[in-house]
């Protein structure tokens, strides 16, 4: 192989390492744990991403401002999270979010953005509890089905 | 006439595919509707590293042995795992907005996938860009090789970082995919991965085609004028 | 909580984008055919007008 294809592989692999570890930069560390966020001390104003379990019993909503009040855990530390807006479908207490946006000074975390955390599990409703009121998959099951 | 057949056999797949996906299963019990999407962006992303698969290994048969016909493999299935990579994304994105609540985000997981998606596309477009052949061919293995090495970090990135994408459902060594899938789902899904796996062989046997017949054109040209 | 339009927009997108790439494929190699016949009318009629 003539060395002029190697240095031009060489230029192409660092172009493209550097731009994988720039744009990595940010996508490692995607969000912190309200753990992490009490142990270091974050300047209010940061861009922040908080993720951990919607604490079960947390959640109050105004429905008529749209305004969502809930704590976020890690298990250990939890944070207080005002948000306004429209939470995604799969939003629920008990279950993984990913918060963005600010801390205010009182310590309450001023959500611009809720994603909801999704688990890699798939099932139909249960028989009887399909709440669109469409057919339900599980069929009646045939005899030695 | 096999592809063809593989056309034909591909068609029908596809159609009992739709008809599985759209009517036969039922909503999932968390997502709704939108989960049928799961239908269409698993098979695309499994046919997409299957793409660059194949670029891996005909890159290095090209760079090893130097034969017109391994580089012209390579460069057929990397323009077809461009089209499902960026559909992988697209598809993504519309199940994302409903279910995580926006279009896209930049995890590990969607950046990595993004930066497959540059990387094949600079592949194609740098193969466009150099006149000749052996050169353009040579580039190409080197970043096919290079290319292809990101899927690993794909596959894992749920696992060593923090992701809103889930983890696999498919391809993981610890779990069978019907622990996660109900059997319901996993018939639809099966269904549609082996109608995408036959659209993907008809696809590139016309791709290879293709590039056959080009080479032919551009044999002919040389031998016309020396 | 149906959701339909978002599963057809995926739908649409998914199979529109397909058959215009497998129309495209179709047309170039044609072309690339038809250019080759130009100067090598023997030669196009031997490989493939099947697709």
């Amino acid at each position: 192989m003539k060395p002029r294809y190697l240095i031009g592989g060489l230029i192409i692999v660092g172009g493209l390492s550097y731009l994988i570890y720039g744009a990595m930069q940010e996508a490692v560390v995607y969000f912190v744990t309200p753990t992490e966020l009490r142990s270091e001390t974050t300047p209010p104003d940061r861009f922040l991403r908080v993720g951990g379990m919607v604490l079960p019993g947390s959640l109050e909503k105004d429905l008529d401002r749209r305004t969502f009040r809930f704590r976020i855990t890690d298990g250990q530390e939890s944070l207080a999270v005002r948000f306004q807006g429209v939470p995604p479908d799969l939003f629920s207490e008990g279950k993984g979010a990913v918060v963005e946006g600010r801390l205010d000074e009182d310590g309450v975390f001023k959500a611009s953005t809720v994603m909801a955390k999704h688990a890699e599990e798939y099932s139909p409703h249960p028989e009887g509890e399909d709440p669109a009121g469409k057919r339900s998959f599980v069929p009646a099951r045939p005899a030695g089905g | 006439m096999a592809r063809r057949i593989l056309g034909t056999l591909a068609l029908i797949l596809i159609v009992t595919g739709l008809y599985w996906g759209l009517v036969e299963a039922p909503p999932d019990a968390r997502q709704g509707e939108t989960q049928r999407i799961m239908y269409l962006h698993i098979p695309s992303i499994l046919v997409a590293y299957l793409s660059f698969f194949i670029v891996f290994v005909g890159s290095c048969l090209y760079l090893w042995k130097g034969e017109r016909r391994d580089d012209n493999l390579a460069h057929s299935a990397a323009e077809i795992g461009v089209l499902f990579t960026a559909l992988t994304i697209v598809e993504g994105s519309i199940w994302g907005k409903p279910t995580w609540g926006v279009w896209w985000t930049w995890d590990a997981r969607l950046t990595l996938t993004a930066i497959l998606l540059l990387i094949f596309t600079g592949y194609l477009l740098l193969r466009s860009l150099i006149e000749d052949q052996r050169r353009a061919a040579v580039s190409g293995a080197i970043l096919g090789i290079i290319g292809f090495l990101d899927i690993p970090l794909i596959h894992m990135s749920v696992y060593w970082w923090r992701t809103l994408h889930q983890p696999p459902s498919i391809l993981r060594p610890d779990k069978a995919p019907w622990d996660n899938i109900d059997p319901a789902m996993l018939w639809p899904l099966g269904i549609n991965f082996v109608a995408f796996l036959l659209l993907f062989f008809y696809l590139l046997s016309l791709r290879i085609h293709l590039g056959e017949v080009e080479e032919q054109a551009r044999r002919d040209r040389l031998h016309d004028t020396a | 909580m149906g959701h339909w339009g978002f599963v057809f927009l995926a739908y649409g997108i998914v199979w529109c984008s397909i058959l215009i790439y497998t129309m495209l494929l179709k047309r170039r190699i044609q072309r690339a055919t038809a250019a080759r016949g130009k100067t090598h009318p023997a030669a196009s009629e031997a490989d493939g007008h099947e697709a």
